[in-house]
């Protein structure tokens, strides 16, 4: 799993390689400084100001964009809640794995032209004691064998994103109306910035699949249940005098998480890491509420806690859910 | 024409080389479902080629019939090249028999590789790997694009005479042809004209060294054309000759498959324990029927399990169970093992009791027999309630001693041969299996499938929901529900072939309680048979007709009956007159009203040293039944690959058994 | 009494979910699943049940409306007569109304509660491609089809118009057509597997060549090349 096609690519083929790479180069600074301004839109208020030196345009390996991921696949499918969208990394992702089936097509082309073609004469003349193999295929299968994992996990993870959205179809709609009306409120201050919640959350796909999905299901409950019901009882929600009906992510899940930190060597950039000396350890503060009790996460350790206390270090990339 | 186990690797280079493709399928393999030693070849083979990442299709097939239908379902497909049929088709002409005309698959070959040989090429090839003969001259030496995978008997039985009288054939029938075309064309010639003629010839040539695939054939026509018609005609009578006594002289099984593709895997250097494994069971599979195959096997066999064997238990002595065993040993050991019947899953008692060998050799059926059986425990110190114990939680010292006390007691009843050394493999903590259990296990998985038919229910509504299916489908005729059964025996092809893998011990042991309950079903009708005296004693060969009793329907599988009339023939061998005379067994099958007949060919008792002594019994059947069917009318369906089993009309089954004693063909 | 029938329809959705739940636990422990797709089957939508509530529902908003209008009436008498209310009448009439009203509510949480449960299993359906082999329906062999039967007229709706939604996104975006998003959910082992035929399928067109599906062969294929069988059921992964 945690082999890259491209890195078996690279090993196989390397001509090819040399292409994807100079046309990686390129596109590069576009992608990061996008990066950048989706990381402040996240709400990250804390790019240290000692890191600006490293402003300048990061080469991301196509290993480091499957670690990552797999990571927010893995905590995608342990959160509770829907996590935001990787807009970006998804977009690498499926130009890279367009680029790769066109690569196989044509290696397998190659293959099929081979052995019809040259198959005759090749076989004319094989020795005839040395066993025959099929080895030249194995490359060209492990490529594909890689792709198809790559495609699963992102199968999946699309997967995992959904039936979220499904489930909680109602509660992001209410966040999204809750946005709009204070962006009603606020009238035009900065208006031209502010971004629909949602459109960070989801993907356009994601965004439209909500939004049509839920419409057929209002639909469907009008149809066979609510136009019966009198005047007042015509809401899909109504909250008054009894339980909520819409689902919200059940914030005091329980879950696992491994504290991961800054990337190695930087420790002393991230304002909310803490340093003490004896023992020597670096670690993240956090207070449980109801005990006014502080947990030490340290880094490389595991947890069991609360969802809602660490889903911040989370949206941060300090900590994976595992 | 044919490859000697030398030229296998170039046979597998061939067909390796053509499915080369990673993306279709090239391969196919046709193989004869009622067959273990066929199911464990093409097993071994499935495994062998799916290493080289070749894609294939495996398709069982019960009958000639099926053989035809399944092939015209992949006739058009261009992109299959390569055919094997495993475990029939050597008697058959192929060519002609699924109507295939090779001049449609020649590929047109650049000069060069013209130069280098003269045998056409084919973008579809056949290969036969059958063990069954006679081989039919048609394929050994027609087309090459039919090839024979031969154990060697070819040249060993030096068929070169047959051979020559082939060729020679060939060529004085087309030279007729010829002779004819120009005798009539010349009265033509003399009132038309001459250029239309020798285009003719032209013609007639070509095909004739087509066929034949003999270069120089072109002298030798011009030569033999100048002979005189009466010449011509007593050669042809005499070559004709050759080959009608090649054809019947009998049909037998010269070999094991299995050990065939296992020749072919040490030529390519792919030999392993499982494959062994396989090998061992498929010639295992003989040893019922052809002794004397499993015997002149067994010690090569025997080699290679020693050379396959991990080093470690190399030196703890055959014989002795290895001491290190843990839950993932797969060992393959040679044990003294008995020739009883399941032994390790059920009691001595009664794997002495169900063994066809004691049975034959103390004529366990009737009440002396079992008295001597009795008796025989307790001249060996073994007390009955002990013996009857499950074989697991019988005595340990017994156990241990059981060599040595069978040994010291056997040889007054004749049973020596109980005592022999055979494969047992482990299947970790799970147990132990020799070969010929799993054998027995294997054959009961072919029989029955996944369930033993309830009492007095025809075998065909045991099924269950996979039946039921296609019963819907179709209407509930005679022949459909002939075609049904047949499906389920397709079907089981398929569970004994699960059955082969390691972690599906679940099946096997299925199988093992299906063998004892077939076991039992085919002893309780042998000894009816014997007892009510219904083996009738003709001239030339022993006759038995079941028309009723409780497990008819069991008979309607080929292999059930066979298992009876081994069992029948086994304890004819050891009767007083000892006569060796073939036996034929049919039974009937009231919802079609067909009886099924098998010939079986006789036995020599156990005992003797077959292997040297004396030449294997031919059997006669095949040719016999083709005959008389073709001389009465009767309605008879000549279907199966083993050519000595056939089917017939409920009222063409006397005058045909009558025919067949006054034909002296036997 | 009011509710019981919505009750009814609660307990029958409980056990609808807990039988696909033990289905689907079923057919993960057997691995070898004889139809290979672990299908979901929706049960028949209990109309009878339905409408009966909703026969109920129309007599609880009849008493409201009465309550209301005796309320109205009541309080137009006692402008009228310029006396103050009867609070102990008042109470019985505050009761009734709140009790009348409860029951309604619950009737409409019952009835939603059913139909949200079904409509995710329709969800269910489509996206295990279950539905997909029923809109070319009438060709091919006998095999399992989704029927629907068992649907309302309004959950065909839904269906036909959810499998709509797919379809748009899943051509319109790359994404998501480029990683198969409806394809199968288990992780990919081998390129190559070995699958055995289950029915008569005949000539099949691969990218490369052709299969002939014939029953109770097996083949040593491509797994891509057979996925979309094996999930329709007919060809079993060994």
């Amino acid at each position: 799993m945690s082999l890259d096609i491209d890195d078996i690519l690279a090993e196989l083929d390397r001509d090819t390689t040399a292409v994807e790479m100079s046309s990686e180069g390129p596109k590069q600074p576009g992608n990061d400084s996008m990066d950048i301004l989706n990381s402040s839109l996240d709400g990250t208020k804390t790019v240290a100001n000692g890191r600006s030196t490293s402003l300048k345009p990061k080469i991301i390996s196509p290993v480091e964009d499957f670690n990552k991921l797999v990571t927010l696949w893995k905590n995608e499918r342990c959160s509770p809640e829907l996590l935001p969208y990787p807009h970006q990394l998804m977009r690498r992702m499926l130009i890279r794995i367009e680029e790769q089936m066109e690569h196989l097509e044509i290696l397998s082309m190659n293959f099929f032209e081979e052995s019809t073609n040259g198959g005759s004469s090749a076989n004319g003349k094989r020795n005839s004691n040395a066993p025959a193999n099929n080895n030249k295929m194995l490359p060209l299968l492990c490529m594909e064998a890689e792709l198809e994992r790559v495609k699963f996990v992102i199968r999946s993870y699309i997967r995992c994103r959904l039936s979220k959205v499904d489930k909680y179809s109602i509660y992001l709609r209410q966040i999204n109306e809750q946005f709009l009306t204070e962006e009603l409120e606020e009238d035009d201050m900065d208006n031209e910035n502010r971004i629909s919640p949602l459109e960070t959350l989801m993907s356009s796909e994601e965004i439209q699949y909500h939004q049509r999905h839920f419409s057929l299901l209002l639909n469907l409950l009008n149809e066979s249940v609510l136009k019966y019901m009198s005047d007042d009882l015509q809401a899909i929600n109504d909250t008054e005098g009894s339980v909520n009906m819409v689902d919200e992510p059940d914030w005091n899940k329980f879950v696992f998480v491994k504290v991961i930190g800054p990337p190695t060597g930087e420790n002393d950039f991230d304002p909310l890491l803490i340093h003490k000396l004896d023992p020597e350890r670096y670690y993240y503060s956090i207070t449980i509420p109801e005990t006014n009790e502080d947990i030490e996460l340290i880094i490389g350790s595991i947890y069991i806690v609360r969802y809602n206390l660490i889903k911040d270090l989370l949206k941060d990339d300090k900590i994976e859910l595992i | 024409m044919y490859y000697g186990i030398k030229d296998y690797g170039k046979v597998y280079n061939e067909i390796v080389s053509a499915a080369a493709s990673p993306s279709s399928c090239h391969l196919c393999i046709f193989v004869s479902c009622l067959n273990i030693d066929a199911l464990c070849a093409t097993k071994m083979l499935s495994i062998l080629f799916k290493k080289q990442l070749v894609q294939l299709q495996i398709v069982p097939i019960f009958g000639y019939a099926e053989l035809k239908w399944h092939y015209d379902q992949i006739r058009e497909n261009s992109t299959m090249n390569s055919i094997i049929l495993v475990g029939f088709g050597g008697f058959i002409d192929i060519e002609s028999f699924l109507n295939i005309d090779p001049q449609e698959f020649v590929i047109e070959d650049d000069e060069e590789n013209t130069k280098d040989n003269n045998e056409a090429r084919y973008s579809r090839n056949f290969y036969i790997l059958d063990a069954h003969r006679p081989w039919n001259l048609d394929n050994l030496f027609g087309t090459t694009m039919i090839k024979c995978l031969d154990d060697g008997s070819v040249e060993e039985d030096s068929l070169n005479n047959v051979k020559n009288a082939y060729q020679q054939l060939l060529l004085l029938e087309g030279n007729g042809d010829n002779e004819s075309d120009l005798s009539s064309s010349d009265e033509e010639s003399e009132t038309d004209g001459e250029v239309t003629d020798d285009d003719e010839n032209e013609d007639v040539y070509i095909n004739i060294n087509n066929k034949r695939a003999n270069p120089d054939g072109k002298n030798e026509v011009k030569e033999l054309s100048t002979l005189s018609k009466k010449q011509r005609k007593k050669q042809i009578h005499q070559y004709e000759t050759v080959l009608e006594d090649y054809y019947s002289q009998g049909t037998t099984l010269v070999n094991s498959i299995s050990s065939q593709v296992y020749s072919l895997l040490s030529t390519v250097g792919e030999t392993n324990l499982q494959q062994l494994w396989l090998t061992v069971l498929g010639a295992t599979s003989l040893d019922t029927e052809y002794t004397a195959i499993y015997q002149r096997i067994f010690p090569i066999l025997q080699d290679e399990v020693k050379r396959l064997s991990p080093s470690d238990s190399n030196a703890s002595s055959v014989g002795q169970t290895s001491a290190l065993k843990n839950a993932d040993t797969l060992a393959l050991e040679l044990q003294p093992d008995y020739y009883l019947f399941l032994l390790r899953y059920s009691s001595l008692y009664d794997s002495f009791y169900y063994s066809n060998y004691v049975n034959a050799k103390l004529s366990l059926w009737n009440e002396n027999g079992k008295k001597r059986l009795h008796k025989m425990f307790a001249r060996m110190g073994i007390p009955l309630n002990v013996a009857k114990e499950s074989w697991i939680y019988m005595d340990n010292s017994i156990k241990r001693q059981l060599p040595t006390i069978l040994d010291r007691n056997l040889d007054k009843y004749g049973l020596q041969d109980i005592l022999r050394d055979g494969f047992v493999k482990t299947f970790g903590y799970r147990g132990m299996i020799s070969a010929s259990e799993f054998v027995e296990a294997l054959n009961a998985l072919l029989e029955v499938g996944q369930t033993v038919p309830a009492e007095g229910s025809s075998p065909n509504n045991t099924n269950g929901e996979d039946n039921a299916a296609d019963i819907e489908d179709e209407e509930n005729t005679n022949g459909n529900e002939n075609k049904l059964v047949r499906k389920k025996w397709v079907s089981n092809f398929w569970l004994s072939w699960d059955a082969l893998d390691n972690n599906k011990i679940d099946i096997l042991k299925r199988g093992i309680e299906h063998a004892k309950y077939l076991q039992r079903c085919i002893f309780d009708t042998g000894v009816t048979v014997l007892e009510k005296k219904l083996i009738k004693h003709l001239r030339i060969y022993r006759l038995c007709v079941l028309q009723d009793g409780p497990d008819l329907a069991l008979y309607e599988n080929p292999l059930t009956l066979l298992r009876l009339g081994n069992w029948l023939i086994e304890c004819c061998s050891e009767t007083e007159e000892k006569q060796l005379l073939p036996l034929v067994l049919a039974s009937l099958n009231e919802r079609t009203e067909t009886y099924l007949v098998a010939g079986l060919s006789p036995r020599y008792p156990r005992g003797l040293d077959i292997a040297t002594v004396k030449k294997p019994i031919l059997n006669n059947f095949s040719m016999a039944f083709q005959q008389i069917a073709e001389q009465t009318g009767a309605q008879v369906r000549i279907d199966n690959f083993e050519s000595s089993i056939i089917e017939v009309q409920r009222e063409d089954l006397s005058p045909f058994l009558e025919k067949l004693t006054l034909s002296g063909l036997l | 009494m009011y509710g019981d029938l919505g009750n009814k329809l609660i307990i029958e959705a409980k056990r609808t979910e807990q039988l696909t739940q033990r289905h689907i636990a079923a057919s993960l422990n057997n691995e070898v699943n004889h139809n290979g797709s672990n299908n979901v089957t929706i049960p028949m939508y209990n109309d009878e049940l339905v409408n009966n509530i909703l026969k109920e529902v129309r007599q609880l908003k009849q008493n409201a409306d009465y309550f209301k209008q005796v309320k109205q009436e009541q309080e137009e008498q006692q402008l009228l007569d310029g006396v103050g209310a009867n609070p102990r009448n008042d109470k019985i009439r505050h009761c009734q109304n709140f009790v009348n009203l409860i029951c309604l509510e619950r009737n409409k949480r019952c009835l939603m509660a059913y139909q949200r449960m079904r409509s995710d299993m329709i969800d269910k359906l489509i996206w295990n491609g279950d539905i997909e082999n029923n809109s070319s329906a009438g060709t091919g062999t006998g095999s399992k089809r989704y029927e629907y039967n068992e649907l309302s007229h309004n959950e065909q709706e839904y269906m036909n118009q959810y499998k709509n939604l797919l379809d748009d996104l899943n051509s319109e975006s790359e994404l998501w057509s480029s990683v198969e998003i409806m394809g199968n959910m288990n992780p990919p082992s081998d390129i190559f597997i070995d699958i055995r035929v289950l029915k008569d399928i005949g000539e099949i067109q691969t990218e490369y060549g052709t299969f002939n599906l014939v029953k109770d062969s097996q083949f040593y294929v491509r797994q891509s090349d057979v996925e979309r069988l094996i999930q329709q059921g007919y060809v079993q992964k060994i």
